[in-house]
């Protein structure tokens, strides 16, 4: 559903993102655990594009978000007229298909493409292999919903507005619709009484548990939680993630960084360990917790457990 | 003393039941009051396309125009108001016969502009980058974002200093008597040099009582604005 091909996110001179893929299939609860610092939040926002990757793509259902990141398709790279250049002089050094794959990974290697002088051969592939592919941001974003840390309901609309706002505008549904369904999921989370009133008004919990059935109004394919539980007082933290939980044990694919590590090995189907903006393990739980490889992730679990 | 004190109030009396002069006032009023209003218009579409353009990311369409709307406000704020005047009315439109009152209005115009830019700018980066980001998220553009979510929050800080800028501008519209305009305060210098009062004191007083009442009301508008603006989201 989801793949994430080798992002690489700069913020200046710093390197956040170094080289992250991943590919998250329908139903699946990947739980991302790591030090502060490690690029989470980074790599759960290149998701959505909420920050643009430097390098790489961002794939959701066969459709490309991103722009199109030429070092991932060779075929690509051999119309450029880099690629051209270096084969002419060094033709006959090798056979034809080691030297081009030789080529090919100097040229990755080097990071010698530039766009403006590849050619028009090269741009053409481009241009067309993103025609091809290419999906609205907007459109993408309905099918992923996100869960802040900071939970960010619409201060200036109550919470039933705060609910039907996206859906009514996107024409998802009518109003009346919208309303329904919102009242619904309202009585799920437990909040029916609070349809009229200003976040301002709510506790954490209350606003994180809105926060997730504004997500879910616009029916998700999938939804990304950005450490939902790190800005609740401990006796919120059970309200929210059982309100998660509920989630994932009816199928909702779910990506999640936390540092519940209680909920990662009950609700994760894998669990992925992101440090210095990489992904350094992954795994599936009972693995992950009990039996850790890289020493990174020994330390890591060695403090937080 | 009493003697002072009753001629005082007969100038002032005067200045109330004289036909004529109710009538000169009237028409310089009036004159503050166009200007004012057109510049302050003026002023605000200016001031929202600047805050605009100010806030929109950097990229590579955007570099012109965010480099001319930096030039805009930093002349516009550095260079004094009267001088700005003359240079509208006696270089740019310097044309024979073009109506004055609309050299007035874009002169004012354009300088509450560039300070109405920098509060609605304010404005909108007082409201907390989660706010976009949420709207974005669920798949809002950015335009719905913006006046659907970012625009009504910001507008509580920036009633009150547009507002501010208003009432800013109502008393910089004085200095019009420099290009010739006859305006509120063109008045009272008229009747000060006449045989009647022949002192400034009565005729700088009442016009000084005429702005102080514009202000005066303008600002119960802004309080009301607010207090408005605050019901409509408890926080
Ligand atoms: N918009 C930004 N501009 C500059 N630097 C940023 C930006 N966003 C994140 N960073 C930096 O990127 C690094 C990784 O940040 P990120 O928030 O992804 O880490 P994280 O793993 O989510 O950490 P935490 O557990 O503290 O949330 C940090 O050093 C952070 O300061
Ligand atoms: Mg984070």
């Amino acid at each position: 559903m989801i793949n994430v091909n080798n992002i690489y996110k700069k913020f200046g001179s710093l390197n956040v993102l170094n080289g992250v893929s991943c590919t998250i299939e329908k139903g699946e609860k990947v739980v991302i655990v790591g030090p502060s610092g490690g690029g989470k939040s980074t790599f759960l926002r290149c998701i959505n594009l909420l920050e643009t990757p430097t390098y790489g793509e961002v794939w959701l259902d066969d459709k490309i978000l991103t722009p199109i990141d030429p070092y991932l398709h060779p075929e690509i790279i051999m119309a450029s007229k880099t690629f051209k250049k270096m084969f002419e002089e060094k033709k006959g050094s090798a056979d034809e298909q080691t030297l081009t794959q030789n080529i090919i990974a100097e040229i990755k290697e080097k990071d010698l493409l530039n766009e403006r002088h590849e050619g028009a051969e090269y741009k053409k592939l481009i241009k067309a292999k993103y025609a091809e592919n290419q999906i609205d941001i907007n459109k993408a974003r309905e099918k992923m919903g996100m869960v802040f840390q900071h939970f960010n309901l619409f201060n200036n609309m109550n919470v039933l507005d705060n609910m039907i706002f996206a859906p009514i505008k996107l024409k998802k549904m009518t109003k009346e619709e919208a309303i329904k369904k919102a009242h619904a999921l309202l009585e799920r989370v437990g909040l029916v009484d609070k349809e009229n009133v200003y976040p301002s008004t709510l506790s954490g919990g209350q606003k994180q548990r809105i926060a997730i059935v504004r997500a879910l109004m616009m029916n998700p394919e999938v939804i990304l939680f950005d450490e939902p539980t790190s800005a609740l007082d401990p006796e919120m933290v059970g309200e929210v993630l059982s309100v998660i939980k509920d989630l994932a044990n009816e199928g909702m694919t779910m990506v999640v960084v936390t540092h519940e590590m209680n909920f990662a090995k009950e609700v994760a189907t894998r669990v992925i360990f992101m440090d210095e903006g990489k992904i350094k393990e992954e795994a599936p739980p009972e693995q992950f917790f009990t039996n850790p490889n890289h020493p990174r992730l020994k330390e890591f679990l060695s403090k937080v457990l | 003393m009493l003697n002072l004190m009753s001629s005082f109030i007969d100038k002032v009396v005067r200045i109330f039941t004289d036909f004529e002069i109710l009538q000169m006032i009237a028409t310089g009023l009036k004159q503050t009051l166009v200007i004012s209003t057109g510049a302050a218009l003026l002023g605000l579409v200016l001031g929202m396309i600047v805050a605009m353009v100010k806030i929109a990311p950097k990229s590579k369409i955007m570099i012109v125009p965010k480099a001319i709307c930096g030039v805009y406000t930093t002349i516009v704020r550095g260079t004094p108001m009267a001088l700005q005047l003359f240079i509208m009315a006696f270089v740019v439109f310097a044309i024979r016969g073009f109506p004055q009152i609309i050299v007035a209005i874009i002169a004012f115009g354009i300088n509450s502009g560039a300070y109405v830019s920098e509060s609605i700018r304010a404005g909108l980066l007082s409201v907390d980058k989660g706010q976009t980001e949420a709207g974005r998220a669920l798949g809002l553009k950015s335009s719905q974002t913006l006046f659907n979510i970012v625009v009504p929050q910001a507008m509580k800080t920036m009633v009150p200093t547009v507002g501010n800028e208003f009432i800013a501008l109502i008393k910089e519209t004085s200095i019009v008597g420099m290009i010739g305009m006859y305006d509120l305060t063109q008045v009272s210098k008229i009747l000060a040099g006449s045989k009647y009062f022949a002192s400034y004191l009565v005729p700088t007083t009442v016009i000084a009582l005429f702005y102080l009442a514009i202000v005066y009301l303008i600002t119960l508008v802004i309080k009301l604005l607010e207090r408005r603006l605050r019901a409509s989201d408890k926080r």
